[in-house]
């Protein structure tokens, strides 16, 4: 594993477990609604914090990489983004005739699933 | 194009990896390159050229 990869695992990894921790032990206490609003609503969005230094790992390995892997990552990520927006757009039409309504927060956690899956078709071109 | 990578580096007695290093890209592109399924970018084909110590023309050729 070259120095990029190595630093990306560490930082993304990292990002992730505080993620994790934040999200376990926050989400039940913003549950309790003798709280206020407004710290309610700063509890929910503190996972955001770590989730931005995630990102941030994800920029720099991009960035890291060589052309052709820029290349492969990019094109996933075209076809992760309209597959999840073609999706989730059609999935919009059939709520409205009484589906059950999708949860906003398994949006992203699916468009990386499909980007990952996209990945391996993409790569797959080049060997 | 068609080139002349894997030649060149075998007259090195270069692995992949060791070509990989010297231009600062992942293995996985120098294998894309020798088999023809990526077309390097105008800095790295000059890389390349230098790194071999030839010309672009020299390494490079279009597909007939």
């Amino acid at each position: 594993m070259n120095a990029a990869a190595k630093k990306y695992t560490r930082d993304f990894g990292l990002a992730m477990t505080v993620y994790s921790v934040v999200t376990l032990f926050l989400m039940p206490i913003a549950t309790d609604e003798s709280l206020s609003d407004a710290l309610r609503v700063t509890i929910v969005l503190t996972p955001i914090v770590p989730a931005l230094f995630a990102l941030r790992a994800v920029l720099t390995f991009y960035r890291a990489t060589d052309e052709l892997n820029q290349k492969i990552v990019g094109e996933a990520v075209i076809i992760s983004f309209l597959i999840t927006g073609l999706l989730t757009f059609a999935y919009g039409f059939v709520e409205l005739i009484g589906f059950p309504k999708l949860p906003v927060i398994a949006i992203l956690p699916f468009s990386i699933a499909v980007w990952g899956i996209a990945l391996k078709f993409v790569s797959g071109r080049y060997k | 194009m068609n080139n002349r990578i894997k030649v060149l580096r075998a007259e090195r007695d270069w692995s992949q990896a060791d070509l990989a290093d010297r231009l600062g890209v992942s293995r996985q592109t120098i294998i894309a390159i020798e088999k023809g399924k990526y077309d390097p970018s105008l800095p790295l084909a000059f890389s390349i050229a230098r790194t071999f110590g030839q010309t672009i023309e020299d390494i490079f050729t279009p597909e007939d």
